[in-house]
């Protein structure tokens, strides 16, 4: 009984995915219009980039990485006596620990070095619009895994738990765009906005970490890593060490190869385990060193 | 007494969605009332459209939905009685306004001054891409 009503709730996520596609399909040809009616090349290079990376994101999970995902938790499901179950008065509870499995995931890809290495990807467009949407990466299926085993321990179903941690942040589509400004201050506070998500691909100090949230904001608000976007701090798109390239290759690689040469050069294990693990910007790094070394000298002068 | 139909809550809950859909659509009308139809048009509505929309295109796109409102009416009232068969209406007729219009007086009316001018021609397109798709799927399910 309860299999067939997952059943349900599956093949029902999956036709709301596919309508939100629609409309991701639309934003994606709105950017084409509007930049051309701006007097811009439709497709600037940083956009083609974006396009080129589409193929690590849904079209490779539709083909082969969310049935590993799916069938990797349905192993832990099996060892766990705890059970969820899927009946229409607990689906507000999987919606509402979606959003809690999405914000993890998301969070852990922007403060653990190895994952933000490949979260950085989507990131480091120093542009903000419809185009960035398609900018995919290559393994984030990792983490999805490590973030939401926990859940499905504690008995939440895998499958409607997946479609749910997946689907309610797509309305993340509709958001990646500059043109549209601050919406209504409730609808600002509640749900993730063309604004407050801009706030997240900012690499301002004062943006950096904020907005995890997939469609709603609530579990920012617990965890204190909301921002609103301030009128006199205007977002600077991208990463604190920008890409400058649009060659899909050099995207795809940045920060794993400045993660392998900190890693190589960090004088301890203890370091090069901070290096993969620890906070972005909080572990050893060559120039940091570099630039440390002179003004520890210069301490020790004084 | 007579029973209590969930589905006439359905019908308005989704009426409230499509009147603040209006509202959002006419160009002026988005300031507008006072008390009541303030109340019924109320942006709040709007949260419903996060899961009722992308999950009405879905369905169309699956051909489980006729893009005819009329006919979408006649098919879920025919499963789940008279008040489905309203909500059903009036959700296509809501998402499709999200599909042709409503997208581009929201992006106009909330648009940054730089990017007005760019957004002048959107309704247009708006049209243009929201028809092109019904009508993709209203011939792709009179090929059976």
């Amino acid at each position: 009984m309860e299999g067939d009503f997952a059943s349900v709730v599956a093949k029902a996520v999956t036709i709301y995915g596919s309508g939100f596609g629609i409309f991701l399909l639309f934003c994606v040809a709105s950017e084409l219009f509007l930049r051309w009616r701006e007097g811009k090349r439709p497709l600037h290079g940083e956009g083609l980039a974006n396009m080129l990376l589409f193929p690590f994101g849904p079209l490779a999970e539709a083909i082969i990485l969310n049935a590993l995902l799916i069938a990797g938790l349905f192993q832990l499901y099996h060892w766990t006596p705890l059970r969820v179950p899927v009946e229409l008065w607990t689906l507000p509870i999987y919606f509402i620990v979606g959003e809690f499995g999405y914000y993890w995931f998301h969070r852990a890809g922007h403060e653990v070095r190895i994952l933000w290495a490949d979260h950085s990807i989507h990131h480091s467009a120093e542009t903000y619009d419809f185009t960035v949407n398609l900018r995919h990466t290559p393994f984030s299926t990792v983490y999805r895994f490590l973030t939401w085993a926990p859940l499905v321990l504690l008995g939440f179903q895998p499958l409607v738990l997946v479609l749910f941690a997946m689907s309610g942040p797509a309305f993340q589509s509709i958001c990646h765009t500059e043109r549209v400004g601050r919406l209504a201050p409730w609808f600002e506070w509640l749900f993730v906005s063309p604004s407050n998500h801009a706030v997240h691909h900012a690499s301002n100090p004062l943006y950096i970490d904020r907005n995890y949230g997939g469609l709603l904001n609530i579990w920012d608000h617990v965890f204190g890593t909301y921002q609103r976007l301030e009128e006199d701090v205007p977002p600077v798109y991208g990463i604190t060490r920008q890409v400058k390239s649009n060659n899909p290759a050099k995207i795809l690689a940045h920060e794993f190869r400045y993660l392998a040469r900190d890693f190589r050069a960090a004088p301890s294990m203890r370091q090069k385990l901070g290096v993969l693990f620890g906070k972005p910007g909080e572990t050893f790094e060559v120039d940091k060193a570099a630039k440390a070394g002179p003004a520890i000298e210069q301490g020790a002068a004084a | 007494m007579p029973a209590f139909d969930i589905w006439a809550v359905a019908a308005a809950l989704t009426l409230m969605a499509l009147v603040a859909t209006l509202r959002l659509s006419l160009p002026g009308a988005a300031g507008g009332g006072q008390g009541t139809l303030r109340l019924i048009a109320h942006p709040a509505w709007l949260v419903l459209l996060v899961l009722t929309t992308p999950m009405t295109v879905g369905l169309m796109l699956s051909g489980y939905v006729p893009v005819s409102p009329t006919k979408a009416r006649a098919l879920i009232a025919g499963d789940f009685g008279y008040w489905a068969g309203v909500a059903a209406w009036i959700t296509v007729v809501t998402a499709e306004l999200w599909l042709l219009w409503t997208p581009s007086m929201v992006a106009q009316r909330f648009a940054k001054p730089e990017a007005r001018d760019a957004f002048r021609a959107l309704p247009l397109f708006n049209v243009f891409m929201g028809g092109g798709f019904l009508l993709l799927v209203w011939w792709a399910g009179s090929q059976g």
